[in-house]
């Protein structure tokens, strides 16, 4: 595989050096699970937060957290993991508690890009928000995880920690309320 | 047919507007370098794995009973009873809520589940509460439990809870309370369930087994079509059908096939999710 660390930038203005690779095979690894999934856990928060920026942080967190736990990383759910990590890390944030990483600050500035304006949006997608609102917080993040990051029952019941069988139960519920909601909800109804 | 993911997918706010576009290779490579040199080393880290300041959790715990204390004294000061002034039609309709403070909790009663949300506001605005209220009608197993909540992060948040009164009711027979923390000065938006009106839909249901509600005591789950509907039309309900994983629905499936899961839409109408 290719090493990107031979070479590396430590900080604008200073000459490039060689950094020694620490430790290998665990760095092969990370660095493996780390350009897979950078994106999507970048998505990931960035769906669920209203400020672009403030996903670097949080991206940072949750990759620093895999490369000190990487023993604990499961081969097979790698994904599931970095997303059960990544809504501790949110859930952390919204209680105010994060910290703020200078290793994310470049990917603050480029979040920081002015975001594609976005289109108007249909009835029925206007609808939709409507009522994606109004569900529990449980119920939207669980839905978000099977319609935005495409998650199967497995992988759902490995990101929240339950069996694949709760799992499908609790979505089945979600999804219940969601058609409830979406069915019972008049149109422009909700403020 | 469009189903209801298929819906939420038109939602992802990443859609149209991909971040990871706007991120530059040596951002990425940067980043991981940064984040691979980071030692490995006596880092303390909480049980549920993310890493936190320490020192900032232990002053949050330590300022956490001041902030109750002060909010007791607070609260006290907020529980005596406003009166609204002049001769409008709330005032003449009398309270719609009934507050009172027990121990940390400041308990709400629901008096009149068809009061409009204004009503409710206005008053739990004149308690002192940054808290909204909209009732929505619900199957009777789940009176007062919250549909959905918008609650702001602030002293004990975690402590907002739902209920129902007088104790020991049955489903039509109760109405909502819930309860506020002390000192919970965060905002919150509830929407709760209140017992649906005759031919009212739900906005939310519970267990269709459940206590109360339409097939209590029914064994449902895997049982056909035509035995289940015989249950619902004991009961003067009509069904119509999702079918399979994507819940595509139907008007009509055939008798024999199996029933999963059946959701309430009224006292009149279920839904059936079943598969051949």
């Amino acid at each position: 595989m290719t090493h990107l660390l031979t070479r590396a930038r430590v900080g604008p203005g200073e000459a490039d050096r060689v950094i020694e690779p620490p430790a290998g095979p665990r760095l092969a690894r990370f660095e493996d699970l780390f350009t897979c999934h950078h994106d999507d856990v970048l998505r990931y928060f960035v769906r669920r937060l209203d400020i672009r920026a403030d996903a670097a942080d949080l991206v940072a967190e949750t990759f620093l957290i895999a490369w000190r736990r990487l023993d604990e990383v499961p081969a097979g759910q790698i994904l599931p993991w970095l997303y059960g990590v990544a809504r501790r890390v949110l859930s952390n944030h919204r209680r105010g508690e994060t910290r703020r990483h200078g290793l994310a600050d470049r990917l603050r500035d480029d979040l920081r890009t002015t975001p594609v304006a976005a289109e108007p949006a249909a009835v029925e997608t206007q609808h939709a928000a409507d009522v994606f609102r109004q569900l529990s917080d449980p119920d939207r993040e669980l839905l978000a995880l099977v319609a935005w990051e495409g998650l199967d029952t497995t992988q759902l019941a490995a990101t929240l920690g339950c069996s694949r069988n709760a799992a499908m139960v609790r979505l089945h519920r979600a999804r219940r309320r969601l058609d409830h909601l979406l069915t019972q909800t008049p149109r422009g109804a909700h403020s | 047919m469009t189903t209801s993911l298929d819906l939420l997918q038109t939602l992802d706010p990443t859609r149209a507007d991909d971040p990871a576009a706007s991120v530059r290779p040596e951002t990425r490579r940067e980043l991981l370098r940064a984040i691979a040199a980071t030692p490995l080393p006596e880092v303390r880290e909480m049980s549920d794995g993310v890493v936190v300041p320490l020192r900032r959790r232990a002053v949050v715990r330590r300022l956490v009973p001041a902030l109750v204390a002060a909010a007791v004294v607070a609260a006290v000061s907020v529980s005596l009873v406003r009166v609204p002034e002049g001769n409008d039609r709330p005032a003449a309709l009398g309270p719609a809520l009934a507050f009172a403070t027990e121990g940390p909790v400041i308990k709400v009663r629901v008096l009149d589940p068809e009061a409009d949300a204004a009503r409710y506001n206005a008053e739990l605005k004149a308690q002192g509460l940054n808290v909204t209220l909209r009732l929505s009608p619900v199957s009777p197993s789940v009176v007062g439990e919250a549909i959905a909540a918008s609650i702001e992060p602030g002293p004990r948040e975690d402590e907002i809870g739902f209920g129902k009164y007088p104790a020991g009711c049955q489903g039509t027979a109760c109405s909502p309370e819930f309860s506020i923390p002390v000192g919970y000065s965060g905002k919150a938006d509830l929407y709760i369930g209140r017992a649906a009106k005759p031919g009212e839909g739900y906005s939310g249901a519970g267990e269709a087994d459940g206590p109360g509600e339409a097939l209590e005591g029914v064994e449902f789950e895997n049982q056909t079509v035509a035995y289940v509907l015989r249950k619902l039309g004991e009961r003067g309900m009509t069904a119509e059908y999702r079918v399979g994983e994507q819940s595509e629905a139907k008007d009509t499936v055939p008798d024999n096939w199996r029933v999963e899961d059946v959701a309430l839409l009224s006292a009149k109408r279920a839904v059936l999710f079943v598969k051949p």
